[in-house]
């Protein structure tokens, strides 16, 4: 067993890691108190063997309800909401996040004209505030950063000067199209900065002990990987990945790379997509509390009622699926290292109802475990472009896609491994005709893939 | 508009397409090509569609190239007016989904790049003068018939250029020489003679039609026929001047290949040079493609009467590459050689398959054969050849389209083989009394085949062909001459004389 | 409907029918729109919600409703202040101030525009609208029909760029479209100052009713059926522990034997909207969307075809901004100005062909547009031969 991968779930105040490699998967479990310990199990599960890399699904460790440390948040408008009308957010999780609200005039439309100069007078006075009451980070949003992200950056260089001790997260580094979205998505971002660099820290060292040569990993919420330094940065994006890394694991224990996967929990099955290997992903989900953060998240539906219930909804839709219909149990016993008998029973009448073609597929350990050692780099974009002819359509996706595979590669993907997984240019409703909104999604093999 | 003639005056979208105006446009959905086009509308408003009549090209104008809803909308009208076939302009997202409702509709459809208006008017140029649109097919044809060598080709010309027509060249027989065999049983047909070098019928070229012919379009599939017999009988002329002239190559080289090293000073001048052997070899294989290496079975075709083989050669020649082409047959003594060549070769199979050939030749004079060994190499070639030949000599006697083989003839072929002047002038003498007979030939041929059945009557009469009481009447006969076919100490005398007389009897 | 209000509560349902009215293509992202409504709710309280019965005649009124990209407004979104901004500039003209809020189009992001101009004015939102559905031109209207004037055309932007157009209808929708351009891609408009008596002839009365009464219908479905999830507010997976409230687990089985969850929303749609399912099946392709030089109208031109899955049929829906024409084989079977609306079978939610890919579920619903819209006139003004389609609506055929 040359090289092989380890995969971490943190949760609950324990670790359930699975390492894969040469067709072999071992599982182990451990409390997740204590490095000493944590370390000891990986060092039991490699048994000698050279481990490749560590990838650790942390998206429990990263609740922000309990995690988040409070933060100022700055919105960039030419018109700041007058009496504070609809600019609210309806959860609670927000206004418990964000411990001032500051409106700051300025902005750019979706293709990038500026629609109001910057005022820095007003960053600098929320910042300064900010850093008065002990704020630690600051969430800056400004509108139409995805197309121009000009007012964003000349505001974070002022705070980063005048404040250095104050953590900045900018829009549009977290996510797409969409300000209260993506404004909530930095919210969350910021507030998770110094639990993250934590957490982070805390895994690479562990890894570190497996050996030099061994890399660590963290998995996205849209089922890939990023690197240590990119979660330090942009923690949101390792929210929601427990769904996204089952996914991967379901759809590669089955042995196919495109397939509806049912994940079969105690209470309920969550049905996703994988396509080429990657979970099919959305930015409208709701995220923690029920918060839409216009970051791309793994797609799953979940079914709840009893076992045939679930069992006769999978059966329909994998009926009307073109690809293989897969069932995992995703649950694992909460105190022990069986399977869940309640997630397994689920999947079985699961799989009792579906035609022979299908994957029934019981891991040896933990699923998002096993996923998460599996889990490879990709990129996601979402912009808005302008062009008068398809030549010149064609050429600007290029260039976007091209990008895309810029951030696989810095992902640590194999050089000539990267691939665009799907591009989209959306026609925009009632704009100028010729206006697209662009959506890029990119992948890569890693550089320790055996 | 034109009166609307009967449906098969009017040109199919096959037509147009092979040698109209569609020529040029990309074919989306190639169904039902077959049918007939009574008129052309250049459509600028879907509703015009319901306005076609039965059997329209609809050409959409350019102003309709609105996007695949469009085209897919006139595709729906015309298929209710029975329309012949769409003609769209370029259009954008014009994609699978379209030509499966075409396809599911047996709609042709066809895009056109440039102008459909330009196109339009090519074809209702086209419709309403069907004869000049024919014409230019006619012209067409002789064009390509002209770049064809040989009677395949340009058959083939008229089965892939004629829309709906096929056609075959067919031998007085019914032999299918070359083209489509089902023409023979084709209900609608039109034919000419074809004549062969000589000026007298060779064969026939017979086109049937898919459905009755207009007499407009009858015509043109004559007109057509009759442009392909030239060709067709310079092709026949030339295959066989070509037949004759690698015959004669081939006996030239086979003899070169038979012939003993020489071991006179020419050897010792060329030393290392090719002996007249290897000359022949080179000529053989490599420029008339036959084997002379590996293992062979030789056959030897001949005819029971001596004839000029440099008359009758080319006929017999022709009539062999028609049945076998990929086999040499050179002009070799008395009659032709020939060989089959393979690692897996047997006599029983060369000699089932010569049988099966022969019956099929049609040859200008009666043939029949025999096989010789199985031998390898260019000795054993003129070994097996040799033995071909012997075996030959028996079966001109059994009759037109026999074949055997060495090895069953066993010793029989040395008697055959015995027809030297002296034997035939003892023979004679030996027989006189015999020969002397008012039906003597008969008797001889009768004793000849009773002492090669062993004395069995009934054999005989099989062997001849007639009754046995026939044969026994004859045997009386024959005794009463004082000749008695069953005294030992005769037998082989009387065999050898018989054996002697029979070329000159039968 | 007297003493009928909408409150913070009635949102999602609104929401939802906005949606469904939007006619699948206008309704992509507007779900920011509705926290936003419930933000301004939440503080305004209730909006009256009348019938122009209800109302004095001689009352002043007007149209509100937004023009441009859902997209640019989820980017940008309204600062609350826009409806201030519209009813100075119309009072201002009129000398009177507005008395009541009519919507542009009860449907989109515009169901939801009145509410809140109506709760930032507070005055009563009469329940009618102009189109019954989305129009991607705002003189497209019953009020334009009935001969109301649409200028002075009152238009506000986010960066609060106020401007009163006193021109014909045709030209101020072109002027504003290119403002809306230049202004961050979307603005809010004032239009058809008239008095609630003219409304009688001029409006599709009842209209945000119908919206919200469709919507209900939507989220029963989406919290009922077995694939409940997004509009519900549940987070994903591993966090679905919990049983909402009122599932009730393993009772599903009963009423969904045999026949899939959309096939009960389908035949609940339309006996509340009177629809007709053209028919449902996989997305067999998803036409290129290329700009189209030279029309009045925004957007890209698109096309997808859905096949059938009961009858074989190829059913091609032509898509600008929103759901145009419907053709099955080639035949014409629905067209502006009914509504077209794509139903998403694995969400249970309206979808369109931005939202699709290839070998998605859908069913293609047909909802019959208001009688004024099938008149020679409305047929003229809403019509397929006003989206620049060369043909006759289905209705005409047999005139």
């Amino acid at each position: 067993m040359a090289g092989a991968r380890i995969g971490v779930r943190l949760g609950a105040g324990q670790a359930r890691a699975a390492l894969v490699g040469g067709g072999d998967i071992r599982h182990a479990r451990c409390h997740s108190g204590d490095d000493r310990v944590l370390a000891r199990m990986l060092r039991g599960l490699a048994q000698g063997t050279p481990v490749r890399s560590v990838t650790w699904d942390v998206s429990a460790e990263l609740d922000p309800a309990s995690a988040g440390s409070p933060v100022a948040s700055v919105r960039v408008m030419p018109r700041p909401p007058a009496r504070g009308l609809g600019s609210g957010h309806p959860s609670p999780l927000l206004p418990a996040l964000v411990r001032r609200q500051a409106d700051v005039v300025g902005g750019h439309d979706l293709f990038g004209v500026e629609l109001a100069t910057l005022d820095i007078y007003e960053v600098f006075r929320t910042a300064a505030a900010a850093q008065a009451e002990g704020i630690g980070a600051l969430a800056l949003t400004a509108t139409g950063a995805v197309g121009c992200p000009h007012h964003e950056l000349t505001a974070a260089e002022l705070v980063r000067e005048a404040f250095p001790r104050l953590r900045v997260s900018l829009s549009h580094q977290v996510g797409g199209l969409g300000l209260l979205d993506r404004e909530a998505a930095t919210v969350i971002n910021a507030a998770l900065l110094s639990r993250a660099e934590q957490v982070v820290e805390r895994c690479v060292q562990i890894s570190g002990r497996l050996g030099a040569s061994t890399s660590a990993w963290f998995v996205a919420g849209d089922g890939g990987r990023i690197s240590a330094e990119r979660l330090r940065l942009l923690p949101v994006l390792g929210l929601s990945a427990t769904g996204a890394a089952a996914l991967t694991g379901a759809a590669r224990l089955a042995g196919v790379d495109d397939a509806v996967v049912g994940l079969a929990g105690a209470d309920g099955l969550s049905v996703g997509h994988v396509r080429d290997g990657l979970p099919n992903v959305a930015t409208d989900r709701p995220g923690p509390g029920g918060v839409r953060m216009a970051v791309p998240q793994a797609s799953l539906t979940p079914m709840r009622g009893s076992y045939a219930a679930t069992a006769s909804a999978f059966a329909l839709l994998a009926e009307h699926d073109q690809h293989t219909a897969v069932i995992a149990v995703a649950g694992a016993d909460p105190d022990g290292d069986a399977r869940d008998q309640a997630a397994t029973d689920r999947a079985r009448t699961a799989a009792a109802r579906l035609p022979s073609t299908s994957v029934l597929v019981e891991p040896p350990a933990e699923l998002a475990a096993i996923g998460a050692a599996g889990t490879e780099p990709s990129a996601w974009l979402d912009t808005v472009l302008y062009a008068e002819t398809s030549e010149v359509l064609a050429r600007k996706q290029a260039a976007a896609e091209q990008r895309a595979l810029t951030l696989v590669a810095e992902s640590g993907a194999r050089l000539g491994s990267e691939r665009v997984v799907s591009s989209r240019a959306l026609s925009l409703s009632f704009l100028r005709s010729g206006s697209y909104r662009l959506v890029v999604r990119a992948g890569g093999r890693a550089e320790d893939d055996a | 508009m034109k009166r609307a003639g009967r449906p098969s005056e009017q040109l199919t979208v096959d037509e147009l397409v092979r040698y109209g105006p569609l020529g040029h446009a990309e074919m989306l959905v190639g169904e039902n090509l077959a049918r007939p086009v009574s008129r052309v509308a250049l459509i600028s408003d879907l509703d015009q569609v319901r306005h076609c009549g039965p059997g329209t090209a609809v050409v959409l104008s350019r102003g309709l190239a609105l996007g695949a809803w469009a085209v897919e909308s006139a595709l729906r009208l015309a298929w209710e007016r029975s329309a012949a076939c769409l003609v769209s302009p370029a259009v954008v997202g014009l994609d699978q989904a379209t030509a499966q409702l075409a396809r599911r509709m047996r709609l042709p459809v066809f895009v056109v790049t440039g102008d459909t208006a330009a196109c339009a008017l090519d074809l209702a140029a086209a419709i309403a003068s069907p004869e000049a649109a024919r014409a230019r097919l006619a012209a067409r044809c002789a064009e390509l018939f002209a770049e064809r060598s040989n009677a395949r080709g340009i058959v083939g010309v008229i089965n892939s250029e004629v829309p709906g027509v096929t056609a075959a060249l067919v031998a007085p027989d019914g032999h299918v020489l070359a083209g489509q065999a089902s023409v023979d049983r084709a209900e609608h047909r039109v034919q000419v003679d074809v004549p062969g070098p000589d000026g007298r019928r060779w064969a026939e070229l017979v086109a049937a039609t898919a459905g009755p012919s207009s007499p407009t379009w009858a015509e043109t599939v004559l007109l057509i026929l009759r442009l392909a017999r030239g060709p067709l009988a310079a092709s026949v002329a030339r295959e066989r001047l070509e037949a004759v002239h690698g015959a004669e190559r081939g006996r030239a080289a086979l003899r070169a290949l038979f012939a003993p090293p020489d071991p006179g000073p020419a050897a010792q001048a060329e030393p290392a040079g090719r002996d007249r052997g290897d000359e022949g070899r080179a000529v053989l294989e490599e420029a008339l493609g036959w084997r002379v290496d590996g293992r062979h079975v030789a056959v030897f075709l001949r005819s029971g009467t001596p004839l000029d083989t440099a008359a009758t050669g080319p006929g017999v020649i022709s009539a062999w590459q028609e049945v076998i082409d990929d086999l040499p047959l050179v002009p070799w003594e008395t009659g032709w050689a020939s060989w089959w060549t393979g690692e897996e070769i047997e006599v029983e199979q060369v000699a089932s398959a010569l049988r099966r050939h022969l019956a099929r030749m049609r040859s200008p004079i009666p043939l029949s054969a025999g096989v010789g060994r199985v031998a390898e190499g260019p000795e054993g070639l003129r070994e097996s050849l040799s033995q071909a030949m012997l075996a030959a000599g028996v079966t001109v006697r059994d009759g037109p389209g026999t074949v055997r083989s060495f090895d069953e003839l066993g010793f029989r072929v040395l008697l055959a083989s015995l027809s030297q002047p002296e034997l035939v002038g003892s023979a004679r003498m030996v027989l006189a009394d015999l020969l002397s007979a008012p039906d003597g030939p008969v008797l001889v041929a009768t004793l000849a085949a009773l002492l090669d059945c062993a004395n069995s009557t009934s054999q005989a009469a099989a062997r001849l062909g007639v009754h046995r009481n026939t044969v026994l009447g004859r045997l009386e006969r024959i005794r009463a001459r004082g000749v008695d076919p069953d005294r030992p100490d005769q037998r082989l005398a009387l065999h050898l004389a018989c054996y002697a007389l029979l070329p000159e009897v039968s | 409907m007297t003493g009928r209000s909408i409150t913070v509560e009635d949102v999602p349902a609104l929401l939802a029918g906005a949606e469904f009215f939007s006619t699948s293509a206008a309704g992509e992202g507007i779900e920011f729109a509705g926290f936003w409504l419930e933000d301004i709710l939440a503080r305004t309280g209730p909006v009256e919600l009348v019938t122009a019965d209800e109302l004095d005649p001689d009352t002043p009124c007007a149209a509100v409703g937004a023009m441009g990209s859902t997209v640019a407004m989820a980017e940008l979104p309204p600062s609350g202040e826009e409806p201030l901004a519209l009813a100075r500039s119309l009072g201002g003209r009129f000398g009177a101030p507005l008395g009541a809020i009519m919507p542009l189009n009860a449907a989109s992001v515009n169901a939801l525009h009145p509410v809140a101009a109506a709760a930032v004015l507070g005055l009563p939102l009469i329940d009618c609208d102009g189109m019954g559905r989305v129009f991607p031109l705002i003189h497209q209207t019953t009020y334009e029909l009935a001969g109301l004037s649409l200028s002075p055309l009152a238009v506000v932007s986010a960066g609060n760029d106020s401007l009163l157009l006193d021109t014909g209808s045709a030209r101020a929708e072109q002027i504003a479209r290119s403002i809306a351009q230049a202004a961050g891609g979307w603005l809010l408009c004032g239009m058809y100052r008239t008095r609630v008596g003219l409304l009688r002839e001029a409006a599709i009365h009842g209209s945000m009713s119908r919206t919200l009464e469709v919507g209900r219908l939507l989220r029963e479905h989406a919290s009922d059926g077995a694939t409940a999830q997004a509009l519900a507010g549940d987070p994903p997976w591993p966090e679905v522990a919990s049983w909402p409230p009122h599932a009730r687990p393993g009772d599903g089985e009963s009423s969904r034997r045999g026949t899939a969850p959309h096939e009960h929303l389908l035949r609940d749609l339309m006996a509340a909207t009177g629809a007709t399912v053209l028919g449902g099946g996989r997305v067999v392709e998803l036409g290129p969307s290329t700009r189209q030089a030279g029309t009045v109208y925004p957007g890209n031109p698109t096309s997808m075809v859905v096949h059938d899955h009961d009858s074989g049929r190829l059913i091609r829906l032509e898509a600008h901004n929103e759901l145009v024409l419907a053709l099955a084989d080639g035949a014409l079977t629905a067209a502006v100005p009914d509504l077209l609306c794509l139903l998403d079978r694995g969400t249970l939610r309206m979808t369109g062909p931005e939202r699709l890919t290839v070998g998605d579920q859908v069913d293609a619903l047909c909802v019959p547009a208001a009688p004024v819209w099938h008149s020679v006139h409305g047929l003229g003004l809403g019509g397929p031969g006003a989206f620049g389609f060369p043909l006759r609506h289905p209705r005409q055929e047999g005139r």
